[in-house]
């Protein structure tokens, strides 16, 4: 079979999946700031980025943004731009390490490094554009990125890691049934 | 079960007015001048201005005004921790209100709700957006708008094939999600109580079958396509040809008149 056709339609599929958890499970993390809510849309992403790789992973997460941009777009381009840019960064770490040497110890690592660029990047978004954007004084700008940015950034990495490995390994042997996988691809 | 009912795909309000026959292209690349426009004024006149402008717009687009402002709702938080964060930490102008180590200027509360404000303009019109047109009509819209930088790589049709797979694929997913749900469920699985690392487990025998499902629809979906003989973007046809009518010409005039217009009396006022 042509198989940039089935990795096109396979990101579709990821990025169908990521919009779809986006809306299902939206559970507040920090107390501080409710309106940034932890959601599992990150785990199609990540596995996405596993199986298809780097580029892919940014793919996916461009995919589901746009998707966001023209089916919800609450907050508008803002909350677009800034959802790519999290899971553009999460999964694209997390896949470039595992990519090195694919295995349980890479992805799991890569999620680990992967969470942290992202948290790093979201700083820097946020402080640089988007909190002006949705108006917030300068002066709260420290406080926020202290207080409820960073560590909502942090706790969205890491539920996100702790779900997707486990999936990730009970995935393993139906992607190898399927073919989706390049021989050896995961080193057991 | 209810954690899938909030999931809609879009909020399309279907419609025969002006605003839904402006071709999709017009009306994104509208929506994102009107947002250039919106972040480099900053007055309250010049807000005014759009105000008025989004509300004749709302009223010629025919769509009720309770579902635009239905928008809102998931910016109310952020609305008010802008407006609050205003009035209490920004200390301009006089002031107004001291008790206890509180202490309200004029400057921060006009400063809080210029900005409010300047929000519920930003939502209310990509809300709009997203109400007069549909989004296999955006990505149509997405697609030609981003052809011109194929040259420097960026792949605009399969970009817009995997968002038009993917919004297909959307409901089939749901349904999916809700039937494993259901079956999961009736195995004894709890979804909605407990701590967060509990839930978060919850969704392992949720998330695993859904995972191997698409898989195989992506395999079954690829497979008809190849049999089909698809083949990319160049020479593809289309259903449904774009075309820019006078309309969009007439829209693009009242929109560069009202933009005019604000600024002069964002200058002025």
């Amino acid at each position: 079979m042509n198989k940039s056709l089935r990795t096109l339609v396979l990101m579709s599929m990821f990025a169908a999946m990521s919009y779809m958890l986006m809306f299902t499970l939206q559970i507040p993390l920090i107390p501080a700031a409710p309106y940034l809510k932890y959601d599992p849309s990150d785990v199609p992403t990540l596995i996405g980025g596993f199986v298809l790789g780097p580029v892919a992973a940014v793919v996916i997460s461009g995919v589901k943004a746009l998707l966001y941009m023209i089916t919800k777009g609450e907050s508008g381009p803002i909350g677009s731009i800034q959802n790519f840019l999290a899971s553009a960064s999460f999964a694209f770490t997390a896949a470039m390490i595992y990519k090195k040497r694919p295995g349980l110890l890479t992805a799991g690592l890569g999620m680990l490094a992967g969470a942290l660029v992202m948290t790093v990047i979201m700083y820097f978004s946020n402080a640089l554009w988007a909190l002006s954007a949705y108006g917030i004084p300068k002066a709260a700008h420290a406080g926020l990125l202290r207080t409820a940015v960073t560590p909502f950034n942090l706790a969205r990495g890491a539920m996100s890691t702790l779900i997707t490995f486990p999936v990730f390994v009970a995935l393993i042997p139906a992607l190898k049934k399927l073919g989706f996988t390049q021989k050896n691809k995961f080193g057991n | 079960m209810s954690i899938m009912k909030n999931v809609t795909l879009g909020q399309y309000f279907p419609g025969s007015s002006p605003v839904h026959r402006l071709d999709p292209r017009t009306k994104l690349l509208m929506a994102f001048s009107y947002i250039i426009v919106l972040f480099l004024l900053h007055s309250g006149a010049a807000y005014l201005v759009l105000a008025v402008a989004s509300l004749a717009m709302i009223t010629v687009s025919r769509i009720p005004l309770k579902l635009v402002l239905r928008g809102l709702r998931p910016i109310m938080i952020i609305l008010s921790l802008t407006l609050i964060l205003h009035i209490f930490t920004t200390h301009e102008g006089e002031l107004l209100v001291q008790f206890w180590i509180l202490r309200i200027y004029s400057g921060g509360v006009r400063q809080g709700l210029l900005l409010a404000f300047r929000l519920v303009l930003l939502v209310l019109a990509t809300s709009l957006l997203t109400l007069t047109t549909s989004p296999i009509a955006l990505t149509d819209g997405i697609e030609l708008l981003l052809k011109p930088f194929r040259k420097l790589g960026l792949p605009a049709h399969e970009l817009a094939m995997m968002m038009t797979i993917a919004l297909r694929f959307i409901p089939t997913l749901i349904e999916e999600a809700e039937k494993i749900m259901k079956a999961q469920l009736a195995r004894g699985a709890d979804f909605e109580s407990g701590g967060l690392v509990k839930r978060a487990k919850s969704l392992l025998p949720l998330l695993i079958p859904l995972f191997i499902s698409a898989f195989r629809r992506a395999d079954d979906l690829a497979m008809a396509m190849e049999a089909r003989c698809y083949r990319g973007g160049d020479s593809r046809t289309k259903f449904k040809v774009l075309k820019l009518t006078v309309l969009d010409a007439y829209a693009w005039f009242v929109f560069l008149v009202v933009s005019g217009v604000a600024f002069w009396v964002g200058r002025v006022l």
